[in-house]
C-alpha cells in the first residue's frame, strides 16, 4: 500500500489499474475472456504471491499487455506460456509443471492416499478376532463391572 | 515512583500467595478418580445391550467382551502411584519469595524504572501552555489540530494548522486543513491559493486536477494573484497549449513588479518552455519545494528498488521505448545525473532514427530532481 | 506509571511461569500434591501477571503514549478508539503480547479444571505449559518487549499509525479469535506430552483432549472465516480465499484438529489410533506455531503478512523447531509401546473415521507441499517456482470431494461392523436430492457450468445426508410425530453438534460452488449518469462526493441498483485516504441480494481525453463490480460448524467430573443407564 503513495509521486513511472481496467481490454469478448484465464496462471514477479489478474503493479500491467497482444496475434495458450516461462522462468507460472523434480509437489498427497488406504487394509487383513477370556479373566471382569468405583 | 514500588510490591505478594494458598489446599484435596475403568465397563455394557437385543452375534459378543474386557482389565492392573505431600512448607516458601525476587532482577534488566507516562492529552496540555516560539513545528501542529477541533468554525486556525504541517513536513495534514478552511471561507483567496500550492506540493509538483481547480477559485477571486496565473499556464503548456501558455507567463512577467524575486524563476521557467537551453538551477517555485515531500527512507528505497527494477528489465527486454523515456525520467528526479546520463546515451543510441522519442528522453532528462533528506 | 506497572506484571507473569514449570516437574518426580498445587498456583500466577501486562498496553494505546515504543510505531492519535484498542494486538510485539496471553489463559484453565485428571498426566501437561509458556515469555520480554520505552528525548509528537487495511471491526476481532484457536491446540499438545511421559493413551485420554481440541477448533474456524470475511470485503478483489500462504498457514492446523476431534472418537470409543491421535495432537499445534510465525519470519511472503521481522522471526522459527522437534523425538520414542486397540471389518463407522483421517491427512500435506514445496525446490535445486490456486484445485479439490462423498456414510455406519446396504436404503433419498440440484443446475442455470453443478450436487448430499442422519435418530416419518420430537429433544447436545458440523459444511460447500461457478464480473470507467450491467442488475453512478472520516478522507460514490427498471438499492463504496501513513484504500459496498451479494468497488478517478470538438476533462470513474451469487453461504457455513462445535462442547458428557458421579449413581442398579427406547446400532452416542 505506501507502494502507492509513492506513485504519486512517480505518476509516469507507476500505473495503476486492475486487470479488467476497460482502458486496455482486448475488443473481442472472447479474446478477453481467454486472455484472463491466462492471467490467473501468471504470476506478478515483483508482488507477494498475486496473479497478475489481481496486481494493479505496473509490471503485472506491463504481462497483461503482453498476453493480452499475444492473444490478439492468435497464438495459443500453451504457446503464451512457454513465451512467459521462456522469458521469466517457471516461476512466472501459478501452476507448477508436472515433471520429475515436481514429483513429491504433485505426487504428495496421493502418496498419503495410498499409503494411508494401504496401512488400513493390512490392519483390517490381519486382524484376528481377540481370544476368549479365560475363567479368570472373566471372574474379575465381572467383578470389576459390579463394584462401584467411587 | 513510590507508588509504583508499593503497587508491585502487592502484586507480587499477590500472586505468590495465590500460589502457596493452592499448595496449602492440596493436601486437603482428594486423590481423583481414574475414570477409565468408567469407560470400560461402560463399552462393556453397551456391548452386552446391543448383544441383547440381537444386534451383535453371538460370536463377535465373545469378542468384543474379550477385547473391552481386557483393557478392563489392564486398566484395573495399572500400578498405582502414591501421590503424597512430599514436601514440606519451606520449599514452596521459598520458591513464593525468590519468584518475586527473580521478577524484580529481571525488571531492573529490561524495565525503565521511575519513566512516567506520558500521555498525549497531558503532552499536549504542556505544549500549550508553553510559549509557542519554544515548540518545534509537529508540536505546533499538535496544538492547533487541538484548537481547531474547539473552533471548527474558525478558518483562519486552519490557516495556521496547515503552516504548522507544512512546516512539519507532513503535506497531507496540510491540504486536510485547508480544505477544512475553504470550506469556512470559500470567499478567501489566500486560502484557496495555499490549497492549490499544497497540493501540487504533495503530488510532488505534478498539477492534480484539484490543484487545477483551486487555483482556478483563487483566479475567479483575485484575478491578479501571481502563483495561480503561473500554476494555470503551466496546466496550459502540460495539455499541450504551449503557445497559450507562455504568452500568459509572459503577460505575468510584465504584471509582476520589476524587484519581486519570483521574476528570475518565472523567466528561466520561460526559457525552458520555449526551448532555450534549459536553465540548471532549482525548479520554479511552488515546485521547488522538493518533490520529496513526505517521502520517508525506506519509501525512497522503495522508489529505487522499482527503478532498479526497471533498468533490469530494460537491460532483458531493450526494446521498450516508454520504458527507457520512464527509466531516464526517475533517474532524473532522483538526483543520479551518473545513471540518467548512462541510460539517456543508451537510449539516445537506440532510438537515433525516431525523433519524437528522443525529444521525450530530453524532456524527461531534464526533469526536476526531488531534495534529498529532510 | 501504568506502563512500567505493565512491564513489570509482564516479567512478573515470566518468572510465574518458569515456576510453573519447575515446580511442576518437580511434583511429577517426587509425587508430591503440594508441589503439583504450587505449580498450578503459579499458573494461575502467571496469567494474571500477563493479564495485567496486556491491560496496561491496552491503556498505554488508549492514551496514545507515545513513550511507549511499540505504541509510537502503530497508533495515531486520530484513531478511532476501536482501532487504538485494536493496535495493541496489530504489532508483532503486541501480536506476540496476545499469543503469551492466551497461552497462559489456558495453562490456568487447565491447572484449574482438570480435576479429573490422574495426577501424573496432570502434573506433567501443567509442566509442559508451563515450559510453553516460558520459552515464549522469554522471547517476549527479551526480543519482543511490547512495553519497551523511549527516552523522554526520543518520544514522537504523533504516531506511525497502524496499516489502513487494518482499521477494520472484523480485522480487530480476528486475531483474539484465531490466536485462542492456535493457541488451543497448546493444551492438547501439553496432554499429548504428559501421555508420552506418562505412557498411557487411552479411552479416558482421548476423552480429556476432546473439549480442548473441540474449543480450539470452534474458535479457530470462527478466526478463519473472519479473515476470509475481512479479505473479501477489504482487499475489494471480489474473492475470499486465495490459498496465499497466511492463509494456508492458518488452515492447516484447522484440518489437522478436524483430523484429531474425528480419530479421538475411535481412540474413545475403541482403543484403536492412539498413536494416531498423539501424532495429530502434537501436529496441531506444531502447524499452529507454524502458521502464526511462519509468514512473520519473512520466510514466505504474502499479501496480508503483518507485521513481518526476519530477524526475531527467524528466532521464532528457532523456538517452534525445538518445541516440536523435542516434541515429535518424544513420540518416536515412546510411541511404538503404546498399545495397539481393538480391531474392525472394513465397512464400519472405525473404517469411515480412518478414511476420513487419511483424506484430512492428505489434504494438510497438499495444503503444506503447496506452502513449502516452493522454498524446498529453491534450496534444492536454486530454481524458484510458484505453487499457486491452479494446484490447490487439481489436488486439494478432489481429495474434499472424495471425503464429502463419504461423509453422509460415516455417521450411520455401526461401530466394529456395518451394514452397507442398510446404509445405502437410508441415503437414497438424500441422494436423489443431490442428484436432482445437480442436474437442475447444470440443466436450468445459464450460463451452463458442469463445475458448478457438480459442486451444487456435493453440497445438497452433504446438507440431506446430514439431514438424513437426524431424521435418523428421531425415526422421523417411521413414528408419530410427538414421538419423533421428543427424540429430538432428548437428543445428546453431542449429536447435534455433530449434525451441525456436517450441516455447516455442506452450506459451505454449496456456496462455495454457487460463488465460484456463476460469479459475474463488470468493470467500466463511468462518467456521473453513467451506467453498467452485471448478472442482469443495471448499475448506475449517480454522484460522486467528499466525505469526510476521522482519520481519513474519502470520495464516496452513490450507486443506484436496478433490474429490469426496478430500484432494488443504492451502493455507496468509498475510496479512502489515510494521510497519517499515505495510503489510499477502497472501501467496497455490498447489496445482499438473498444470500447473494453484489459487491461494488470504486476505482481511481480519472479524465477522459479531450475529443475532436476540444471537450473533454470530463472526469470518470473506474467502477468494479461483481456479482457473488450465494456468496453469505461462505461465511454462514464455517459459522454452522463451529455452533456444531460449541453444542458439542457443552454436551454434557464432556464434562468429566459431572459423568463419573452419574455413573457412580448409576452404577449399583444398571452399569450404564440404558436409552429409553431401543436404539439402531447406527445411533450410538457419537460425541
Amino acid at each position: 500500500m505506501r507502494l502507492k503513495a509513492v506513485a504519486a509521486i512517480f505518476a509516469g513511472l507507476l500505473c495503476l489499474a486492475a486487470a479488467a481496467d476497460p482502458a486496455d481490454r482486448l475488443a473481442d469478448p472472447a479474446q478477453e475472456a481467454r486472455a484472463r484465464a491466462i492471467f490467473q496462471d501468471v504470476r506478478c514477479l515483483v508482488c507477494q504471491n498475486e496473479s497478475i489478474d489481481d496486481s494493479e503493479a505496473e509490471l503485472a500491467g506491463d504481462l497483461r499487455r503482453t498476453v493480452r497482444e499475444q492473444v490478439k496475434a492468435g497464438r495459443s495458450d500453451a504457446e503464451i506460456k512457454r513465451f512467459l516461462t521462456d522469458r521469466y522462468g517457471e516461476f512466472v507460472l501459478m501452476t507448477p509443471r508436472f515433471s520429475w523434480v515436481n514429483l513429491a509437489l504433485w505426487g504428495g498427497p496421493f502418496a498419503v492416499v495410498i499409503l494411508g488406504a494401504g496401512l488400513l487394509l493390512t490392519r483390517l487383513r490381519n486382524r484376528t478376532g481377540e481370544p476368549e477370556l479365560s475363567p479368570e479373566e472373566a471372574e474379575r471382569v465381572r467383578r470389576l463391572s459390579q463394584t462401584d468405583p467411587t | 515512583m513510590i507508588a509504583f514500588w508499593v503497587t508491585a510490591g502487592v502484586l507480587s505478594a499477590a500472586a505468590a500467595m495465590l500460589m502457596l494458598w493452592r499448595a496449602a489446599g492440596a493436601a486437603a484435596r482428594p486423590e481423583p478418580t481414574d475414570v477409565t475403568s468408567i469407560f470400560y465397563r461402560r463399552q462393556l455394557a453397551e456391548i452386552g445391550d446391543l448383544a441383547d437385543r440381537g444386534l451383535i452375534e453371538p460370536e463377535e459378543r465373545k469378542s468384543a467382551e474379550a477385547e473391552a474386557g481386557r483393557r478392563l482389565l489392564a486398566a484395573a492392573d495399572a500400578p498405582v502411584e502414591a501421590w503424597t505431600p512430599g514436601v514440606g512448607r519451606g520449599p514452596v516458601l521459598a520458591a513464593a519469595m525468590a519468584v518475586p525476587a527473580l521478577a524484580l532482577a529481571l525488571y531492573i534488566a529490561v524495565g525503565a524504572p521511575g519513566l512516567a507516562d506520558q500521555p498525549f492529552s497531558a503532552r499536549l496540555a504542556k505544549w500549550r501552555a508553553s510559549d509557542p516560539r519554544t515548540l518545534a513545528p509537529a508540536e505546533m501542529a499538535a496544538v492547533l489540530e487541538k484548537l481547531t477541533s474547539e473552533r471548527p468554525n474558525d478558518p483562519e486556525g486552519f490557516r495556521f494548522l496547515a503552516l504548522a504541517e507544512g512546516a512539519a513536513q507532513n503535506p497531507a495534514g496540510a491540504v486536510r486543513a485547508l480544505k477544512h478552511a475553504v470550506r469556512l471561507a470559500p470567499e478567501r483567496g489566500d486560502l484557496w491559493e495555499m490549497l492549490g500550492e499544497a497540493e501540487v506540493y504533495t503530488a510532488g509538483g505534478a498539477l492534480t486536477d484539484d490543484a487545477i481547480t483551486a487555483f482556478r477559485r483563487t483566479l475567479a477571486l483575485d484575478p491578479k494573484n501571481i502563483a495561480a496565473r503561473f500554476q494555470l499556464a503551466r496546466a496550459k503548456i502540460k495539455a499541450g497549449d504551449r503557445e497559450g501558455g507562455l504568452a500568459d507567463w509572459r503577460a505575468l512577467l510584465a504584471d509582476m513588479a520589476p524587484n519581486d524575486a519570483r521574476r528570475a524563476d518565472l523567466q528561466s521557467a520561460i526559457a525552458e518552455a520555449s526551448g532555450a537551453p534549459a536553465p540548471v538551477q532549482a525548479p520554479p517555485m511552488a515546485e521547488g519545494g522538493g518533490a520529496a515531500g513526505g517521502l520517508s527512507a525506506d519509501q525512497m528505497s522503495a522508489v529505487r528498488g522499482m527503478v532498479d527494477g526497471l533498468a533490469a528489465k530494460l537491460q532483458a527486454n531493450p526494446d521498450d521505448q516508454e520504458g527507457w523515456v520512464r527509466l531516464v525520467r526517475a533517474y532524473a528526479v532522483l538526483g543520479d545525473a551518473g545513471k540518467r546520463d548512462a541510460a539517456l546515451k543508451a537510449a539516445r543510441a537506440r532510438y537515433a532514427g525516431k525523433p519524437e522519442v528522443l525529444d521525450a528522453l530530453t524532456q524527461a532528462a531534464a526533469a526536476a530532481p526531488m531534495k534529498q533528506g529532510q | 506509571m501504568i506502563a512500567e506497572f505493565g512491564s513489570f506484571a509482564l516479567v512478573l507473569g515470566l518468572a510465574f511461569a518458569a515456576a510453573q514449570f519447575v515446580l511442576s516437574a518437580a511434583a511429577r518426580l517426587r509425587r508430591s500434591t503440594v508441589l503439583a498445587a504450587a505449580g498450578e498456583g503459579a499458573a494461575v500466577a502467571a496469567f494474571a501477571g500477563v493479564a495485567i501486562a496486556f491491560a496496561c498496553l491496552i491503556h498505554a494505546f488508549v492514551t496514545s503514549d507515545f513513550s511507549v515504543a511499540n505504541v509510537a510505531a502503530n497508533s495515531h492519535t486520530q484513531k478511532p478508539l476501536l482501532y487504538k484498542v485494536a493496535g495493541t494486538w496489530g504489532s508483532h510485539e503486541g501480536s506476540i503480547l496476545l499469543w503469551c496471553l492466551i497461552l497462559t489463559g489456558y495453562g490456568a484453565a487447565a491447572a484449574t479444571l482438570g480435576r479429573g485428571l490422574p495426577r501424573g498426566l496432570k502434573a506433567s501437561m501443567v509442566a509442559t505449559q508451563g515450559a510453553l509458556g516460558t520459552v515464549f515469555l522469554a522471547y517476549t520480554v527479551f526480543a519482543s518487549n511490547p512495553l519497551a520505552r523511549l527516552p523522554l528525548d526520543r518520544i514522537p509528537v504523533e504516531g506511525n499509525s497502524l496499516n489502513p487495511l487494518l482499521q477494520d471491526p472484523a480485522l480487530a476481532i480476528h486475531p483474539p479469535f484465531l490466536y485462542s484457536g492456535y493457541v488451543g491446540m497448546s493444551v492438547v499438545f501439553s496432554l499429548a506430552v504428559a501421555a508420552l511421559i506418562e505412557g498411557r493413551v487411552d479411552a479416558a485420554w482421548a476423552r480429556w483432549v476432546r473439549p480442548w481440541a473441540l474449543a480450539a477448533w470452534s474458535l479457530l474456524t470462527v478466526g478463519i472465516t473472519l479473515g476470509a470475511f475481512w479479505a473479501y470485503y477489504e482487499l475489494g478483489w471480489g474473492g475470499w480465499w486465495f490459498w496465499d500462504p497466511v492463509e494456508n498457514a492458518s488452515f492447516m492446523p484447522w484440518l489437522m484438529a478436524t483430523a484429531l476431534l474425528h480419530s479421538a472418537i475411535v481412540t474413545e470409543k475403541r482403543g484403536a489410533l492412539a498413536g494416531w491421535s498423539l501424532f495429530l495432537a502434537i501436529g496441531a499445534f506444531t502447524f499452529s506455531m507454524l502458521g502464526a510465525f511462519l509468514v512473520r519470519s519473512g520466510v514466505l511472503t504474502s499479501v496480508h503478512a503483518f507485521a513481518v521481522d526476519p530477524k526475531r522471526g527467524v528466532l521464532l522459527l528457532i523456538i517452534l523447531g525445538v518445541t516440536a522437534g523435542s516434541a515429535f523425538t518424544l513420540f518416536a520414542w515412546r510411541a511404538p509401546k503404546l498399545s495397539r486397540g481393538g480391531v474392525f471389518a472394513p465397512i464400519s463407522r472405525e473404517s469411515a473415521l480412518v478414511l476420513n483421517n487419511i483424506l484430512l491427512a492428505a489434504a494438510t500435506m497438499t495444503v503444506m507441499l503447496g506452502t513449502l514445496y516452493p522454498l524446498i525446490r529453491e534450496a534444492m535445486t536454486g530454481e524458484a517456482i510458484s505453487v499457486g490456486p491452479p494446484y490447490f484445485n487439481l489436488t486439494f479439490a478432489p481429495l474434499m470431494a472424495c471425503l464429502g462423498l463419504v461423509l453422509p456414510a460415516g455417521p450411520l455406519l455401526a461401530w466394529k461392523r456395518g451394514d452397507l446396504a442398510g446404509v445405502a436404503q437410508r441415503l437414497w433419498a438424500a441422494a436423489l436430492i443431490a442428484l436432482a440440484c445437480g442436474v437442475g443446475a447444470y440443466a436450468l442455470v445459464s450460463p451452463r457450468k458442469a463445475f458448478g453443478a457438480l459442486g451444487i450436487a456435493l453440497g445438497a448430499w452433504l446438507v440431506a445426508g446430514a439431514l438424513t442422519e437426524l431424521a435418523e435418530r428421531t425415526r422421523a416419518f417411521r413414528v408419530s410425530a410427538g414421538d419423533s420430537w421428543r427424540r429430538l429433544t432428548g437428543l445428546p447436545r453431542g449429536a447435534w453438534g455433530m449434525t451441525l458440523a456436517h450441516l455447516g459444511l455442506g452450506v459451505f460447500v454449496l456456496g462455495a460452488c454457487c460463488e465460484l461457478g456463476w460469479r459475474g464480473e463488470a468493470a467500466e470507467a463511468l462518467p456521473l449518469g453513467g451506467s453498467l450491467d452485471v448478472a442482469g442488475y443495471h448499475l448506475t453512478l449517480e454522484t460522486v462526493g467528499p466525505r469526510e472520516g476521522k482519520n481519513f478522507d474519502a470520495e464516496r460514490a452513490l450507486i443506484r441498483v436496478t433490474k429490469a427498471g426496478r430500484e432494488i438499492c443504492t451502493g455507496e463504496p468509498d475510496r479512502r485516504f489515510y494521510p497519517a501513513g499515505g495510503q489510499t484504500i477502497s472501501g467496497i459496498a455490498l447489496c445482499y441480494r438473498g444470500a447473494s451479494h453484489l459487491y461494488m468497488v470504486l476505482g481511481e478517478r480519472r479524465t477522459t481525453a479531450p475529443d475532436s470538438s476540444g471537450r473533454g476533462g470530463m472526469p470518470v470513474w473506474l467502477i468494479r463490480a461483481y456479482w457473488n451469487p450465494w456468496a453469505s453461504l461462505i461465511f454462514l457455513g464455517p459459522v454452522i460448524m463451529a455452533l456444531g462445535g460449541i453444542a458439542s462442547l457443552s454436551d454434557r458428557r464432556m464434562r468429566l467430573g459431572v459423568g463419573r458421579r452419574r455413573e457412580a449413581q448409576a452404577a449399583p442398579a444398571t452399569p450404564d443407564a440404558p436409552p429409553p427406547t431401543p436404539l439402531r446400532p447406527g445411533q450410538e452416542q457419537t460425541a
